[in-house]
């Protein structure tokens, strides 16, 4: 699953960047912006800004926000009597998101889509089926970006249509990944400039810097993408081991991990309702909260935070390896720089990529 | 109609929006207990193309929704030869039920299945199928046995033998089909509630596990099908492996909070299995290899 060997591309241009509004003409843009953005500074991905945010590690909110928003109405009623709300099917195009998102997205097609048990969730697939994605390579990762261990690349290309870097002056390379994306720089050829062949190794050397410098960084001791299993054949048998009261101590539960996390896709659905009007709404849904898995009956299979933090480390490393054949993380590090306690992934995986110690394997 | 066993659970088509639910009506409702907090709900199909397209096993479940409360999962009571409608027992205790048990017959609601795969009818076929149940976990077992009594399928299974236990008489629900599965021959019903009640009463009196370890069933060419309270199958599973049950022939149905029912929504899971759409059936066998987390 590795995202570092699969870079065939199938068309490419160059693009000046102030042009990047052109390409949206029949489509809803998002991009990254930093205008009103709380707190200031950071970067999302908005609807038609005025500005695209170039200089940024990464988006606040993973892109999995434009999908699979954090609230939704799925349906309403009046009475007795179901109304279906029309899921918006305006294609989209997200320009700019960073590459350990457009993989975690093809991650969560994978969850919502048809291959999933044969169920096909309309909310995220309508919204999905149409939509154009160009991420843009990092140029500048961030301490906690740790995309490599899990299998990515800071120029990866899975769940990308198009792969954009900057370049020098106020251009971008564009590279296609898909018919999709290929399909769009065709549309608008008189917006693109041929793409030397030099120009175009200079860029692939910019990206190998960038790779090694954050594997050198974060280099933790697994390598998830030629491995995938190589956490879950460790964490399995320790299961009930001690390791996991220490390595949760910390913890508070405040779920931000799970929120910011642009695999996490668990919902709740709810409803609510004035008198007899009201409407069924999903929204996030954190398996670090203690109502998350609670019987009516007050029974709780998971009953405190070790279990509920061992749960999402136990999915995203073995159970998501059992059922989807990868890991759920792609090492954007969000989860590390959102937790209020400290609590950090890196650590998980670096204390079972090492040999357990006795006390902690007991 | 006959409703072969062979007949793999066509998962349905799935319905393009599978989260809407089929529109039903309430033509009864049954107070099952003394306690009168177990009613079970009969719904009818508004459309009959719904109807059709409901297809189910014993086993399986559904989300039953009550606009403005929400929706939560249970069990199929009814069989799929009970062709004209369903049948939810739904016990009173938080406020998708206490809207549910405040209904009167008439009330629209939906549902949205049928959902999660059902007993292993493959395997049960030309088996002798020993039932244990204790409350009122009993539903998706009085589908299972209705199923199999129905005259087009008795034929392909063995004898059949059912202990249900219940606190005390009149905590066991189903009472009418309980009194016609008495006098059937094609089955061997056995009662039994936890302690001397102070009524007459012609059934066991004890615990399940230890009722079962009395009456000893055969295990020759027999599977069982266990649902119950936690406590009970903690106690019941030893009792059927001293009788000489395999692992695998000890069929579980768990229960875990569910949403969507889809395998989408991330909270039922057990390790790697999702209770909805891989379960809620397991094997011994298999539970025995996931984390205890249900």
């Amino acid at each position: 699953m590795s995202d570092n060997k699969e870079r065939t591309f199938m068309d490419r241009g160059i693009i000046r960047k102030a042009d990047i509004p052109k390409l949206a003409a029949e489509r809803r843009l998002f991009a990254p912006a930093r205008e009103g953005t709380v707190p200031p500074g950071t970067c999302e991905l908005k609807e038609n800004p005025a500005e695209i945010a170039y200089r940024f590690s990464n988006t606040r909110v993973p892109l999995k926000d434009i999908f699979f928003p954090q609230t939704e109405t799925m349906y309403t009623f009046d009475f007795d009597e179901v109304s279906e709300v029309s899921i918006p099917t305006d294609p989209i195009l997200v320009f700019g998101c960073r590459p350990c998102d457009t993989r975690a997205l093809a991650q969560l097609d994978a969850v919502f889509g048809p291959q999933n048990k044969g169920y096909t969730d309309p909310y995220y697939m309508k919204r999905r089926e149409s939509s154009i994605i160009i991420s843009l390579a990092c140029s500048d990762p961030c301490p906690t970006c740790f995309c490599t261990a899990t299998g990515g690349s800071p120029a990866g290309t899975r769940g990308a249509d198009i792969v954009a870097h900057e370049l020098e002056g106020d251009s971008l390379l564009f590279e296609a990944v898909t018919e999709k994306g290929s399909a769009l720089l065709k549309s608008y050829n008189p917006l693109f400039a041929e793409a030397a062949d030099p120009l175009v190794a200079e860029v692939r050397e910019k990206d190998a810097a960038v790779e090694k410098a954050v594997h050198q960084a974060n280099n933790l001791g697994v390598s998830l993408g030629e491995d995938i299993a190589a956490l879950k054949d460790r964490m399995d048998p320790l299961f009930d081991k001690r390791i996991w009261e220490n390595l949760t101590a910390s913890c508070i539960g405040c779920g931000a991990c799970t929120y910011l996390c642009p695999t996490c896709h668990c919902f709740d659905i709810a409803d609510e309702s004035r008198l007899y009007q009201g409407r069924r709404i999903r929204t996030w849904d954190s398996c670090q909260f203690a109502s998350f898995t609670k019987h009516a009956s007050g029974h709780n299979p998971r009953t405190n935070k070790k279990e509920r933090l061992r749960q999402r480390f136990m999915h995203k490393f073995s159970y998501a390896v059992e059922n989807m054949g990868e890991v759920l993380c792609v090492g954007c590090g969000r989860c590390i720089t959102a937790c209020p306690v400290n609590l950090d992934i890196r650590d998980v995986i670096r204390s079972f990529a090492k040999e357990p110690s006795r006390e902690n394997a007991s | 109609m006959k409703t072969p066993v062979e007949q793999k659970l066509a998962r349905p088509q799935a319905p393009s929006n599978p989260y809407l639910p089929y529109p039903v009506v309430i033509e009864e409702i049954r107070i099952e207990n003394e306690a009168r907090d177990l009613k079970t709900f009969q719904l009818a199909f508004e459309r009959e193309e719904d109807r059709k397209a409901f297809r189910y096993l014993p086993g399986q479940f559904a989300e039953v929704s009550v606009l403005g409360s929400g929706e939560s999962p249970f069990g199929i009571a009814s069989s799929p030869t009970e062709q004209d409608f369903l049948l939810f027992t739904v016990k009173l205790t938080g406020s998708v039920t206490a809207d549910l048990h405040g209904s009167e017959p008439g009330r629209r609601l939906g549902v949205r299945g049928p959902l999660g795969n059902s007993f292993p009818w493959d395997r049960l076929r030309g088996k002798r199928i020993i039932i244990i149940s204790g409350g009122f976990a009993f539903t998706t077992l009085r589908s299972a046995i209705t199923y199999m009594l129905h005259p087009d399928n008795r034929g392909d299974f063995g004898e059949i033998f059912a202990l249900y236990g219940a606190r005390s008489p009149g905590e066991l629900m189903y009472k009418s089909e309980l009194a016609a599965w008495k006098k059937s021959d094609a089955i061997d019903l056995n009662l039994a509630v936890d302690r001397e009640p102070g009524e007459p009463w012609d059934g066991k009196v004890g615990l399940v596990p230890n009722v079962l370890r009395e009456l000893a069933p055969s295990t020759d060419g027999a599977i069982a099908l266990v649902c119950g309270p936690p406590i009970m199958i903690r106690f019941t599973i030893p009792v059927l492996q001293e009788l000489g049950f395999a692992k695998e022939d000890i069929i579980l149905s768990l229960e875990n909070r569910m949403k969507c029912g889809i395998g989408k929504c991330g909270r039922c899971n057990v390790g790697a299995k999702y209770v909805c759409v891989d379960g809620p059936v397991f094997s011994f066998a298999e539970l025995e290899n996931l984390p205890p987390e249900y």
